[in-house]
């Protein structure tokens, strides 16, 4: 590729990303400098990541609504046991909840009750130090232990089986059928994610010339991975709100943006939570969109709050995102669905840090996709 | 000395002994991060620790400038996670550790890792 053509590429990728950005002054100033120099770079050093189109997810007028609480575990009741959720799986038996605080996982069953808890503070095997997202892998389960840099396995009835250190600082994991664990983090600076294999650790999932950062403030980076049942890869990049595919050679193959304006509000209050709380020297890291996760017919699920919705199903095929929306009322509070874990029908979520919920969901099709099935 | 201040003597320092014996087993120190973190008057935004985890940032300086930083985790994990900075004649690299406090806000959802020892709470 010629410094002209590539140039030319970049500009290209510019507009669609300041076009991205409209409407967040700030972001797009940022956008403007940052693939200026892209562009220059791109002079030097061709690119071979293969172009992509960049687009978005459009908001459905469709809509998962949020149904009356079926099960509930909280702290008032006899068998709460929680410090901090962090992350809740369904399993076969029921869903595991990762208790960060108190350096444990718990198994329940489908009604909520605790049928085992699992680990223990400390480093040995089955110890935990913040045990923070979860992770199906054929018949086991994988535990990110953030804090330790680990990943433990266990069986799907909680028995611990080994654990792999994996390098840098980490943030979500998904084991892939062929190519197994990948795990997002910031150990190849030009990777979304880790691939830990048997022989050792390589990166995996380029990110695209326009999202990468050279910065020399020390941020911590809040990328999500899924794996959909099809084999594709793919990363929430957490600061561009884009959802960036993968084949399992690695080649990038889809990038498409959250809804405009949600995203639009969502990059707002990022820099709003980092400014309020001290800035990027003492906040590191913002993460809008907390949970990425695999639907069976091959969508995905992103945790992220805009408006009444706490999060969308994408569709991929469509691009359409189907917001799923919480209830009026006083069974959703302010405090409610902070972590939460959503297999097409049901919603399980956190009521404050220390409660669980069960909520079944009724899709609501809207007027015009009504009258179209009609006809 | 008597037998039963001999023995309240050996008793104590057992105690002791075996206090500082389970601190070097476990070996992990208590996270110094807030419990809650705010936003401050007229910003309703609060924060909740759910976990917190020990980084180590590598910072490599050359001639007064800083010229890469990396970052690893982890109690023992003891890697390094690779440098965003350019290669250099002459170049100083320094280490520090400090802790990161994972906070989940409300309302929201957002989480945000806020670097503990630099965080400074409203009063």
């Amino acid at each position: 590729m010629s410094c002209r053509s590539s140039s030319a590429l970049s500009l290209s990728r510019f507009r669609n990303v300041f076009r991205a950005r409209e409407g967040v002054r700030s972001a797009a100033l940022l956008s403007v400098a940052g693939n200026l120099l892209l562009t220059l770079s791109a002079c030097e050093s061709p690119s071979s990541a293969p172009p992509a189109e960049i687009t978005y997810f459009s908001e459905s007028g469709s809509e998962y609504a949020i149904g009356p609480v079926i099960a509930r575990l909280n702290e008032y009741d006899e068998r709460g046991m929680f410090a901090a959720i962090g992350a809740i799986l369904g399993v076969d038996t029921g869903y595991i909840v990762a208790d960060g605080l108190n350096h444990q996982l718990v198994l329940l069953d489908k009604q909520l009750n605790p049928l085992r808890t699992m680990g223990r503070q400390g480093e040995g095997p089955g110890e935990y130090q913040f045990p923070s997202r979860l992770a199906r892998d054929g018949d086991h389960v994988a535990v990110l232990d953030v804090g330790l840099g680990r990943v433990s396995f266990l069986t799907a009835g909680g028995d611990f089986t080994r654990s792999r250190q994996v390098t840098g600082n980490l943030r979500d994991l998904a084991a892939h059928p062929e190519l197994g664990l990948l795990v997002a983090g910031d150990a190849f600076p030009d990777h979304y994610l880790v691939h830990v294999a048997e022989d050792g650790q390589t990166g995996f999932a380029r990110i695209p010339e326009g999202f990468r950062t050279h910065s020399e403030l020390f941020q911590l980076r809040a990328d999500l991975v899924a794996v959909t049942p099809d084999g594709t890869v793919h990363v929430l990049d957490g600061r561009q709100l884009a959802l960036v595919s993968y084949d399992s050679t690695g080649s990038q193959t889809r990038l498409v943006y959250l809804p405009e304006e949600a995203r639009a509000s969502i990059i707002e209050r990022i820099e709003s939570l980092t400014e309020s709380f001290g800035g990027p020297r003492t906040v590191l890291g913002v993460q809008a969109a907390t949970t990425l996760q695999s639907l069976a017919d091959g969508r995905l699920f992103v945790q992220v709050t805009s408006g009444n919705a706490i999060g969308f199903v994408l569709d991929l095929d469509s691009r359409e995102a189907i917001p799923i929306t919480v209830p009026s009322g006083n069974q959703w509070t302010q405090s409610s669905g902070a972590t939460t874990f959503f297999d097409g029908e049901r919603l399980v979520f956190t009521e404050g840090m220390t409660g669980v919920m069960i909520a079944e969901t009724e899709f609501v099709a809207s007027r015009t996709a009504t009258a179209a099935a009609r006809r | 000395m008597s037998n039963k201040k001999l023995w309240f003597t050996v008793g104590a320092l057992v105690a002791l002994f075996m206090l500082f014996a389970v601190d070097a087993n476990t070996g992990i120190a208590q996270t110094p991060c807030a419990d809650y973190i705010s936003g401050g008057a007229g910003n309703p935004t609060t924060g909740t620790l759910i976990g917190s985890r020990k980084v180590t940032r590598t910072t490599t300086t050359s001639s007064g400038a800083s010229a890469g930083v990396s970052g690893s985790v982890g109690v023992g994990a003891g890697s390094v996670a690779g440098n965003a900075g350019g290669e250099t004649s002459s170049s100083t690299t320094t280490t520090e550790e400090f802790y990161v406090g994972t906070y989940v806000m409300f309302p929201g959802g957002d989480r945000i890792e806020v670097r503990c020892d630099t965080y400074v709470g409203w009063s």
